[in-house]
């Protein structure tokens, strides 16, 4: 048997019990005390009286005998039980004399005093005595009174214990049975939040929250599988068809590289698609980027801006770079420079042509901060939250370049680096990203 | 195409890519025996010396690392190259660690193993000469000028170093990922390099070949580019 019960419930009401029991043997303790202090005091203030009598109650012959007066002895008023005895000793020979001449054997254990009476230059010892028992016999009563008080008192508390807890425990009791039902196939399920807002109400609505947000992540996941499954399957159909029509085919052997031809593109295409995903997973797993040096910002993202360059002429696009003096970071160079040139080109893909690109770098104490603008309608706003989901396009008709991944992965770096890429309001002048990076960050595993 | 047989091993359990491999370097001039197995591939090392071994990471039995360490420990010393999908930094640095001299990623382009095959066998590092000439192209490195013909082609930096690349293979395929590499210093693959590398070579050729009649660039449509002289041309 368990020594502490398993159920909070009943481990409040054992505590509530104990807590009373304590609480109650305390005060029967000082009652206890207190009357039998009293008691005490009484029966010695009894016995001082009594001395007062005894003194005169005895002679001294002249042969130097001890002997009884006949005057009032002490207590010659009490009850038989209650009369006292008393003892004087010869100051010489120690002879005494008692009276009564022999104690009450039934009075029990007696309370004694002792104290020297000078008569003619001899101290005679006197010894006094009292019965303690019809002391004990009330204490015992008292006694008998706290310990009936005790059982129904502590029973008391055990019940009531039990009641408040069962209360107070009872929407965890519905919290548990509400989350058992709780799955994958029945993520949108809540918990009950009461209108009283105590403690158990914050830790449901706390727990809403948490479940809210894995619901959202277990969306997103699979949004991502299927996007992820559609992506691949795209160019497989694509290999599998003009594959299946190339090996039957009677064509001559220009057909015959053109059908290969084809399939290497989309195996080239695939490659590129499994090379992201695989970036993104070794990302996710990781929380600090893998090598980190000191990097020069400005000429990083102007070397980005160079490569890109030729993509914006493309388009008519030109692409201004500013930049302040120096920015550097500890960063792992190849990843921001990726990160940059997926970001860029976005910008001149999905930025109108004929317009121009701004990209600036500013360095302050803490951080520093690209800015990636282009001069289009911007990114409407049912697009602006999703703009960094995985394959999301904000618009699919444009699907065939890309692969849907790169501001995912630019994020993704960026986030590695303890930086934030944001894509801020700009009132219909324009998309702008903006990534922030923290001026150093710890390499990790 | 090679001076004197070179004889390649190559020790791979997947079988479509052990032949293609076979295959394609058998038809670049190279003389390959295949393997499917560490043992295998023991075996036919102790059988006949090999002037360099491609080596497949994930074997059955032994894997390529303990093939790999057991060749160096019987004091081999030809050159290996390690074929493998794993691609993290700590995988580069157990295989180059463990005695490989190059390192590929699955899958690769085949003008990329080729060439780092050749460049496996040119032990001594060649210095690169000054001048390259292919068909009616010349090139000096030093001065970084271009003629075709005798006449000067005017060429950006990129355009000149991709022109160079075409050249130093020319006759070969160069694919996408050995430009980025060796033009851009673009390792990773994430990038959208591939259309940069589209367009500038596209500029490259409207410079190089003004006359589609007689064209030197050639698209090798899924895999990359090529520079060749026509026999008859």
């Amino acid at each position: 048997m368990r020594l502490i019960p398993r159920r909070i419930r009943s481990r409040l009401a054992l505590g509530y019990a104990l807590s009373v029991a304590a609480t109650v043997l305390i005060y029967a303790g000082v009652i206890y005390a207190f009357a039998r202090s009293s008691h005490i005091d009484r029966l010695d203030a009894r016995l001082r009286d009594d001395f007062e009598r005894i003194e005169h109650a005895f002679e001294i012959s002249a042969d130097g005998t001890i002997s009884w007066k006949e005057v009032e002895r002490p207590g010659h008023r009490d009850a038989a039980a209650e009369r006292p005895w008393a003892e004087v000793f010869h100051p010489s020979d120690g002879t005494s004399i008692r009276w009564p001449s022999k104690p009450d054997p039934e009075a029990g254990p007696f309370r004694t005093h002792e104290r020297s009476h000078v008569i003619a230059g001899d101290a005679y010892r006197i010894r006094l005595g009292r019965s303690l028992a019809p002391m004990q016999a009330e204490l015992g009563d008292l006694l008998v009174l706290l310990a009936l008080c005790f059982v129904p008192v502590v029973g008391l508390a055990w019940f009531a214990g039990r009641l408040l807890a069962r209360r107070a425990l009872q929407p965890v009791d519905i919290m548990t049975e509400r989350a058992r039902l709780m799955g994958a196939e029945r993520l949108s399920e809540r918990l009950p939040v009461g209108e009283g807002g105590d403690e158990l109400d914050r830790l449901a609505e706390v727990f809403n929250q948490a479940f809210e947000r894995i619901e959202t992540a277990f969306i997103r996941l699979n949004r991502f599988t299927s996007d992820a499954a559609h992506e691949l399957r795209t160019p497989l159909a694509a290999l599998r068809a003009v594959g299946e029509v190339g090996v039957v085919g009677l064509g001559d052997e220009g057909e015959h590289r053109e059908v290969i031809s084809s399939m290497l593109e989309d195996t080239a295409r695939l490659t590129r698609l499994v090379e992201e995903l695989l970036e993104l997973s070794r990302g996710d797993a990781r929380s600090a980027p893998a090598v980190t040096a000191r990097v020069d910002l400005v000429p990083l993202a102007r070397d980005v801006c160079a490569r890109l360059a030729v993509l914006a002429v493309e388009r008519r696009q030109e692409i201004f770079f500013e930049g302040c003096d120096h920015a550097p970071v500890e960063a792992d160079a190849d990843a921001l420079r990726r990160a940059l040139m997926n970001i860029v080109d976005n910008a001149i893909r999905h930025g109108p042509a004929d317009a121009p690109i701004h990209v600036s770098v500013d360095a302050d104490e803490d951080a520093v901060v690209i800015r990636i603008r282009d001069e289009g309608p911007g990114i409407a706003p049912e697009h602006r939250a999703r703009i960094f989901d995985r394959f999301y396009r904000a618009d699919p008709s444009r699907a065939s370049t890309g692969t849907g991944l790169g501001l995912s992965l630019a994020a993704q770096a960026i986030r590695l680096h303890r930086g934030r890429l944001d894509l801020e309001d700009t009132d219909g002048a324009g998309t702008l990203f903006r990534a922030t990076l923290p001026r150093s960050v710890p390499a990790g595993p | 195409m090679q001076g004197r047989n070179v004889r390649i091993l190559v020790i791979e359990d997947e079988q479509k890519i052990a032949g293609a491999l076979g295959k394609g370097l058998e038809e670049a001039g190279y003389s390959v025996s295949l393997a499917r197995t560490g043992e295998d591939g023991f075996f036919h090392l102790a059988a006949d010396p090999h002037d360099l071994v491609i080596l497949d990471w994930m074997l059955p039995g032994r894997d390529g690392i303990e093939v790999l360490t057991a060749i160096r420990a019987q004091g081999q010393t030809m050159p290996v190259l390690l074929l493998t999908a794993k691609d993290a930094i700590e995988d580069r640095v157990r295989g180059l660690d463990a005695g490989a001299d190059d390192y590929l990623v699955k899958p690769f382009a085949f003008p990329e193993l080729e060439a780092r095959v050749r460049a496996l066998l040119r032990r001594t590092p060649v210095t690169e000469p000054r001048r390259f000439s292919v068909g009616p192209l010349e090139l000096d490195t030093q001065t970084r000028r271009a003629l075709r013909d005798g006449e000067e082609i005017t060429l950006t930096l990129r355009e000149f170093d991709l022109l160079r690349c075409l050249m130093q293979n020319a006759g070969r395929v160069v694919a996408r990922e050995m430009l980025a590499r060796d033009v851009w210093d673009e390792v990773g693959r994430a990038t959208p390099l591939d259309n940069v590398i589209d367009v500038h070579m596209a500029r490259l050729r409207r410079k190089v070949d003004p006359d589609p009649a007689s064209r030197l660039i050639k698209t090798v449509r899924g895999v990359g580019f090529m520079l060749r002289v026509e026999p008859g041309a």
